[in-house]
C-alpha cells in the first residue's frame, strides 16, 4: 500500500517527460523545448506538466515571458519518480 | 555491455538476418543455427547445439572434434570473406557465412546439422542479404553514436537558451540574482550557490543571493573585500577557482561585477573542467542580465530624482502649505498603497507613483487667483481648469520613461459613470491607474488643508468617497481604499512623524 501511495500512476505522456528529465537532469526546458525533445504536441505536454508540477516532481521557474521546467532536487520525490517509472 | 555483446544482440534481432534464417531453414531439414561473434573466436558455445545434436551432447571429445572442424571453416570464411560449406564429423552439412562491417569480419552466421547441402545460389543470395543487413547495422550504430554524442549537447544548448530567456525577462536585481543562483543549483546539481556583487561605493563584495537546497540549512554569506579570501581573489584576478567540492567563477563584462560560488557536499562527485565550463557559460549569460538590471536601476534612480525635483518645483508653486509632507508625496503614497492592496505589479505601480507626483503639472500657466479661488469657478475659469490633464499629459510626452504615466495623468479626472473629463470615458475604459489616482486625489484633497477650508478627518473623507463608489469612483478601487482605512495604514501616510492634524 505504501508503495502505491508513494508512486502514483503516470500517463504515457508524463512518463515520456519524466524519462527525458531523468536522462537530462540538468535540463531547464520550456513546453516548446520538451515538445521538440519527446515529440508530443505542446497542448498534451502542458496537460501532462500540470500533474507533474502538482506532485512537485517538476519545478516550474516562472517569469512574465516564459516558464522553464526542471527536475526536482528533492531526494524523496526523485525516489517516487523512480518508482513510478519502474516496469516500463 | 561489451562491443561483442552489443553486436550479438543487434545481429540476432536484425529483421533481415531473421529472414535469411527463415528462408534457408525452409530449404534444409532441421538445421542448428549459430550466431558467432568476433573475428576469430577461440571456442564455440555448445549450449544450443547440445540440445539437438546427439554427437556433441554426450562427449566432450566429440565437441572438440566438431569445434576444430568449425573453427577451421570460420578461418577459411574469414580469409575469403565468403561463405564456406563443409561436412561435420557426423557427415551432416554445415555452412559459415561471415558478416563484415567496415571491411572487417565482426562475426558469423552459421548453420549445421543439415541433411542436405545448401544450394550455391541460395548461399550467394544469403551472403548478399547478410552484407545488406551488416550495412544496415553499421548505419544504425552510426546514428546511435551520433545521437548519443549530439543529443546531450543539444539539450545543454537548449537549456542555455531557456536560461537566457528566464534571466533576461527581468530587470529587477532582487528577483534576478536569486533566480540565477537557483538555476546554477539546478544545472550543476549542486546543493548551494552564493552570488556576490561588487558595491563600487563601499568597495565591497556584497552577497546578493545565497541558496541552500538542503532542508533545515540556512545559507549565510558575508561581505568581503576584493583581493581578500577566495571570493575576493576570484573577483580581483577575474580568474575562476576550481577544486573538488568548490567552484567560483567571476562575473566579468569589461570589469568584474561579482562572483558566483557553488559547493558540493563531501562524498559527492568532484567538480570537473566541464562543470567549470558550464558555470562560466551561465556566468556569461548572467553578467549581461545583471549589467542591464544595474543600468535600469540607475536609470530608474535618475528618472525618480528628476520627477521628485519637478514635483518639488510644483510644491513650491502651491501658495498654501502642506502638513509636514508634500501633498503630492501623500497622494503618491496613498495611490501606491491602493495599487499594492489591489495586487498591481511594480511595473504598473511605478508609473502610478510618477503620475501622482506630476498629475497637476498642467496647472502651470493657470492664474493663481483661479487655482486658489475660494468661491465656485465661473464657466470660463472651469473650462481652463479642465484643460490641465491634457496639458499635463503633453508635458510628460517629452520624457520617454514617463510614457506609461501619461494615460494616468490624462484620465485622472474621468468619472466611473462617464461624466468626467477630458473624454467622458466610462468604467473599465478608464485606465486602472487613473481610477486609483482619482480616489487618492479626492482623498488627499479632503484630508489636506486648503486655503478655503479646514482638512477633513480620514474617517469622514472615507465616508465621502464610499458614497461616490460606482458614480465617481470604481467600486473595486474604493473597496481596496476602505480596507486600507480600516487597517489604519493611511494615517501614517497622511500624518507622518506623528503629526495629528485631523480636522473635524
Amino acid at each position: 500500500m505504501d508503495r502505491l501511495r508513494e508512486a502514483p500512476a503516470v500517463s504515457p505522456s508524463q512518463r515520456r517527460i519524466l524519462r527525458f528529465f531523468q536522462e537530462h537532469p540538468q535540463a531547464v526546458e520550456t513546453v516548446r523545448g520538451i515538445s521538440t525533445w519527446i515529440g508530443l504536441e505542446p497542448k498534451m505536454i502542458l496537460e501532462a506538466l500540470e500533474g507533474l508540477v502538482s506532485r512537485k516532481w517538476l519545478v516550474p521557474i516562472k517569469t512574465s515571458a516564459v516558464t522553464g521546467y526542471t527536475l526536482t532536487r528533492n531526494e524523496r520525490l526523485l525516489g517516487q519518480i523512480q518508482e513510478a517509472l519502474k516496469g516500463s | 555491455m561489451s562491443h561483442t555483446q552489443t553486436w550479438l544482440e543487434s545481429f540476432s534481432q536484425n529483421p533481415s538476418v531473421r529472414r535469411i534464417r527463415e528462408v534457408l531453414t525452409r530449404s534444409v531439414a532441421h538445421p542448428i543455427w549459430w550466431v558467432i561473434p568476433g573475428e576469430m573466436p577461440g571456442a564455440l558455445d555448445y549450449s544450443t547445439a547440445c540440445r539437438t545434436c546427439h554427437y556433441v551432447r554426450h562427449s566432450s571429445t566429440h565437441r572438440l572434434t566438431c569445434q576444430h572442424r568449425f573453427l577451421e571453416a570460420l578461418g577459411q570464411a574469414r580469409q575469403t570473406k565468403s561463405s564456406v560449406q563443409f561436412l561435420c564429423p557426423i557427415q551432416r552439412y554445415a555452412v559459415c557465412l561471415p558478416v563484415s562491417q567496415n571491411d572487417r569480419v565482426q562475426g558469423y552466421l552459421a548453420m549445421c546439422h543439415s541433411e542436405q547441402a545448401v544450394p550455391k545460389a541460395s548461399l550467394e543470395l544469403a551472403e548478399l542479404a547478410l552484407t545488406t543487413a551488416a550495412r544496415e547495422m553499421e548505419k544504425t550504430q552510426e546514428l546511435k553514436n551520433l545521437s548519443e554524442t549530439i543529443q546531450p549537447r543539444c539539450v545543454a544548448l537548449s537549456t542555455i537558451h531557456t536560461i537566457h530567456r528566464l534571466i533576461s525577462s527581468t530587470l529587477n536585481l532582487e528577483e534576478l540574482v536569486p533566480r540565477v543562483a537557483r538555476l546554477c543549483c539546478q544545472v550543476l546539481r549542486v546543493e548551494s550557490c552564493t552570488i556576490w556583487l561588487i558595491d563600487r561605493e563601499r568597495r565591497l563584495l556584497v552577497p546578493r543571493a545565497a541558496i541552500e537546497l538542503k532542508k533545515g540549512k540556512k545559507r549565510k554569506a558575508s561581505s568581503c573585500r576584493p583581493g581578500k579570501g577566495l571570493v575576493g581573489r576570484v573577483a580581483s584576478t577575474c580568474k575562476a577557482k576550481l577544486s573538488e567540492r568548490l567552484m567560483a567563477v567571476p562575473l566579468v563584462e569589461e570589469d568584474c561585477l561579482g562572483v558566483i560560488l557553488v559547493k558540493r557536499p563531501r562524498g559527492a562527485q568532484a567538480f570537473s573542467t566541464l562543470d567549470q565550463e558550464i558555470l562560466t557559460t551561465l556566468a556569461e549569460q548572467a553578467v549581461v542580465a545583471i549589467r542591464n538590471a544595474q543600468m535600469y536601476e540607475t536609470q530608474e534612480r535618475v528618472t525618480w530624482g528628476t520627477i521628485r525635483s519637478l514635483s518639488a518645483i510644483l510644491d513650491g508653486m502651491d501658495s498654501y502649505s502642506p502638513q509636514g509632507a508634500s501633498r503630492r508625496q501623500i497622494l503618491a503614497d496613498v495611490a501606491l498603497a491602493i495599487a499594492q492592496k489591489m495586487g498591481l505589479p511594480p511595473s504598473q505601480a511605478r508609473p502610478l507613483q510618477y503620475a501622482a507626483l506630476l498629475h497637476d503639472a498642467g496647472r502651470v500657466g493657470i492664474p493663481e487667483e483661479i487655482l486658489h479661488k475660494p468661491s465656485p469657478l465661473e464657466p470660463a475659469e472651469l473650462a481652463m481648469m479642465k484643460e490641465h490633464p491634457v496639458k499635463g499629459a503633453r508635458f510628460l510626452e517629452h520624457l520617454e520613461t514617463l510614457e506609461p504615466a501619461i494615460p494616468i495623468v490624462l484620465y485622472h479626472h474621468e468619472r466611473f459613470d462617464g461624466t468626467g473629463y477630458p473624454k467622458g470615458l466610462k468604467k473599465e475604459a478608464i485606465p486602472l491607474g487613473a481610477r486609483i489616482l482619482a480616489v487618492a486625489n479626492a482623498f488627499e484633497a479632503m484630508v489636506c488643508e486648503r486655503p478655503y477650508r479646514q482638512p477633513m478627518s480620514i474617517a469622514k473623507a472615507a465616508r465621502e468617497i464610499a458614497s461616490h463608489a460606482g458614480t465617481q469612483f470604481d467600486p473595486k478601487v474604493v473597496q481596496a481604499f476602505l480596507s486600507l482605512v480600516r487597517s489604519k495604514r493611511l494615517e501614517a501616510l497622511v500624518y507622518p512623524r506623528g503629526s495629528q492634524g485631523q480636522g473635524g
